[in-house]
């Protein structure tokens, strides 16, 4: 049996994947005729209510004697920030709302409450993730340059402690997100020069020091004898927000099932076969309203990576016609509960903590996510027979 | 002129609705010294002290002028005024000058410059008088959705179009449909300083006259010659050189000792300017332009041979349609910040001055001023001006 993570080369013939892409550039159409003022209130209303969640929380915590108080705090700051940087700074960054040409939601001029700087982030995620999802050796959140999330990573030593440094990752997320574009992996290895490593940390240094002076210092300052409580509050926000914010993202790419490729694999796609290196790149998240509303829609991973610049909230809508369109020409559609994605990521890093087989070799792990398009066509034979679905299927029994 | 009086229907009473006890309105003064501190900068950082205060009092703001609606009046069957609460951030202005208000209209912002109708001593409020254009979103909202309370972002207040000081000994206005709003607040000017001059008022007008009534009671109360010209007897003759000397002699014989202010459409502000040009009078001449709406630009095809203009990096280039402006761009020479290439990314987003283009991955067409568009993926339709 092979994880479906060793399946390489593309299902569909080329005609076929051209219509594939072109169903996929018609519900994109849809939803951009159907974006209206009723996407500007929402996303002003999030922004009231995580403005009103910030202070509050701010509040809260100085009052932080009160054990109740401080936990409240916490918890509303936590909430503010994860708001904030998720479904607000991430998917205004994205340009999704751009349309509104109103300046605080501005997507080439935001700047968001995280260490990251803002124009850092547009290219590292809205460029060279976006465009190059996925990729081995391009697409720079395939682990972090230091984790070995994909058969296709060659294997080093340090990867061995690696579920210990993915949970260091987790906890401090914001500043792996940050010092991301430095290319620390590269810059030890010579292949990037250090003057230019040391140019590319300068914004980064200053927007750091920001936001380290405002939750670290003055805050606390401004408590007086609560400065402890509100030091250890703000932190322990950020933290929150760290371990959401990275288990939301690698459940969005890195569960059995999703898969990686190499730069040859990609290389001459066309607009279609980018629009299917997006959905076998990547996998949702299921739960209810507030969970997709606090994980910024990202739980519609395969939504968002179909159609980055559409607000985010129409991805619920648009999720059926997609995972149609996979049924029917027998892509895989990776999507589980949280607690089932938490728990096949984690597997994927212990795995890959230790040398596997040759790729091709396979390993007998089961895959824990749900592969729907392969597992619809158990039922039914898909109208776009290709030799490759049916065989990752009986692979996948 | 009465029957632009019948159609004074006041939408809304100036009352507003309460205030927030948070909101420190008698104090804002010294709280808003004290909120532009640095330190308070770095305490809202990366967002503005700004952001928070509006949860408040959404015209509350420490750097921006914002504006409450106190009042929307329907002049006439297609004119509307809105009487605005100007925040702390307002300077005041002179005259004649014009703001550029923005509101969100339909979930998108809007901006679009009006000249100020009311009088500086008008205390408490400034109006703006819009006239209706077909598909003008900002006086169709103005008239239809604006709403008592609700809030408007304002620029500070512009443009050379005011009354010399000290003032002249005799003054001569000429204004065309909406021209009259700046003259509006000039004449309201004239009657609270208790001007003592000359004044005459040539007033053009098709239809119902906006402000007629005003007009008329400012034009008592200053002693001045007026006379309203109807249009409306020619439909369909284009612009007509309904000015000239001969006219002017025959309504002010004194009209080019007079320190002259013209506001109209296009034709009648050039009609003017060569009168007082032809008399060697020019430096009496004061005219206010109000550009009409865009009327978009003649749209050609694929191929086609447009003018692309560079407006930051003052470059014009003969441009083709159908391809991509990021490449036009870099042919130009320019290097704007680009990414993905194929629309994804929205590295390259830049504004849109003026001109029609497609987005070629959703046919989707863009033809208002001042849009964003991402540049890899827009062909030029028509000639267009970007922010580049």
């Amino acid at each position: 049996m092979k994880t479906p993570t060793e399946r390489s080369t593309t299902p569909l013939s080329h005609d076929q994947l051209e219509a594939f892409g072109a169903e996929l550039e018609a519900i994109r159409n849809r939803l951009l005729s159907r974006i209206d003022e009723s996407d500007a209130r929402y996303i002003r209303r999030v922004i009231s209510v995580q403005r009103l969640a910030e202070l509050g929380g701010r509040v809260l915590l100085f009052a932080g004697l009160l054990p109740p108080a401080w936990a409240a705090g916490v918890g509303l700051l936590a909430l503010s920030k994860v708001l904030e940087n998720m479904e607000i700074g991430h998917n205004v960054m994205h340009g999704q709302y751009d349309w509104t040409n109103d300046p605080v939601l501005d997507g080439t001029r935001y700047e968001w409450d995280n260490v990251c700087p803002g124009d850092q982030w547009r290219h590292s995620h809205n460029y060279m993730h976006h465009t190059f999802t996925n990729i081995v050796g391009k697409d720079r959140d395939v682990g972090y340059g230091f984790l070995r999330v994909a058969d296709e990573q060659p294997l080093n030593p340090a990867h061995l402690f690696q579920p210990l440094s993915a949970l260091g990752l987790m906890l401090l997320f914001q500043w792996g997100v940050a010092l991301h574009d430095l290319e620390i992996d590269r810059v030890a290895s010579g292949e990037k020069p250090v003057r230019e490593a040391l140019s590319d940390a300068k914004p980064i240094a200053r927007k750091a020091a920001r936001q380290v002076l405002k939750d670290y210092v003055l805050f606390p300052v401004l408590a007086g004898p609560m400065a402890p409580l509100v030091f250890a509050g703000n932190a322990s926000a950020n933290a929150l927000r760290n371990v959401w914010a990275f288990l939301i993202i690698f459940c969005g790419h890195f569960p059995e099932g999703v898969h990686a490729y190499s730069e040859d694999e990609a290389a001459g796609e066309t607009r279609a076969g980018w629009y299917l290196r997006q959905i076998r790149g990547s996998a949702n998240i299921e739960g209810g309203r507030w969970f997709h509303i606090l994980s910024g829609n990202l739980s519609h991973q395969i939504e968002h990576h179909l159609f980055p610049d559409i607000p985010a909230r129409r991805y619920a809508e648009a999720a059926p016609e997609v995972q149609a369109v996979c049924r029917k020409y027998g892509v895989p559609y990776t999507t589980g509960p949280l607690g089932r994605q938490v728990a096949s990521v984690a597997r994927r890093i212990a795995r890959l903590a230790l040398p596997t087989r040759t790729v091709r070799s396979g390993v007998a792990t089961a895959p824990a996510a749900i592969t729907r398009g392969a597992r619809a066509h158990l039922g039914h034979r898909p109208q776009a027979q290709s030799i490759r679905t049916s065989r990752a299927s009986l692979a996948d029994i | 002129m009465d029957s632009a009086r019948e159609h004074h229907a006041i939408v809304s009473k100036p009352s507003l609705p309460r205030r927030h006890l948070l909101a420190l309105t008698h104090v804002r003064g010294p709280v808003n010294a004290l909120l532009r501190n640095k330190v308070v900068g770095a305490l809202a950082s990366p967002r503005m002290i700004d952001d928070y205060l509006g949860l408040v009092d959404r015209a509350w703001s420490v750097h921006d002028v914002r504006a409450r609606i106190v009042r929307v009046e329907r002049e006439t069957s297609d004119a509307t005024s809105l009487y605005l609460r100007p925040n702390e951030n307002w300077r005041g202005f002179r005259a004649g000058q014009f703001v550029q208000i923005s509101a969100a209209i339909a979930g998108v912002r809007v901006s679009r410059c009006f000249s100020i109708s009311s009088a500086p001593q008008d205390r408490g409020h400034l109006r703006l008088t819009m006239k209706a254009v077909p598909d003008g979103r900002m006086s169709g909202w103005a008239r239809w959705r604006a709403r008592v309370g609700d809030v408007v972002e304002l620029s500070q207040a512009m443009g050379a179009f005011v009354l010399p000081d000290p003032l002249p000994r005799s003054l001569l206005f000429v204004s065309g449909g909406s021209g009259v709003t700046p003259i509006l607040s000039m004449l309201g000017h004239l009657a609270a300083v208790g001007y003592q001059g000359a004044v005459s008022c040539l007033h053009y007008a098709r239809g119902e006259i906006i402000a007629g009534e005003e007009l008329a009671s400012l034009a008592r109360r200053l002693h001045a010659r007026l006379a309203v010209v109807r249009t409306d007897d020619a439909p369909g003759h284009g612009p007509r050189p309904y000015l000239s000397s001969s006219r002017l002699e025959a309504f002010e014989p004194g009209w080019s000792e007079a320190e002259a202010f013209v506001c109209g459409p296009r034709a009648l502000n050039a009609a003017a300017a060569a009168i007082w040009q032809a008399h060697g009078i020019a430096e009496r001449f004061h005219c206010e332009h109000f550009a009409p709406p865009s009327t978009a630009a003649a749209l050609r095809g694929d191929g086609a041979a447009c003018r692309l203009v560079f407006a930051r990096s003052k470059l014009e280039k003969q441009g083709e349609g159908g391809v991509a402006l990021l490449e036009q761009a870099e042919r130009a020479g320019l290097r704007p910040k680009h990414g993905c290439r194929m629309g994804i990314c929205h590295t390259c987003t830049c504004r849109k001055l003026t001109g029609t283009v497609r987005n070629t991955l959703t046919g989707e067409i863009s033809s208002r001023d001042d849009e964003p568009i991402q540049l890899c993926v827009s062909a030029p339709l028509s000639d267009v001006s970007l922010d580049l």
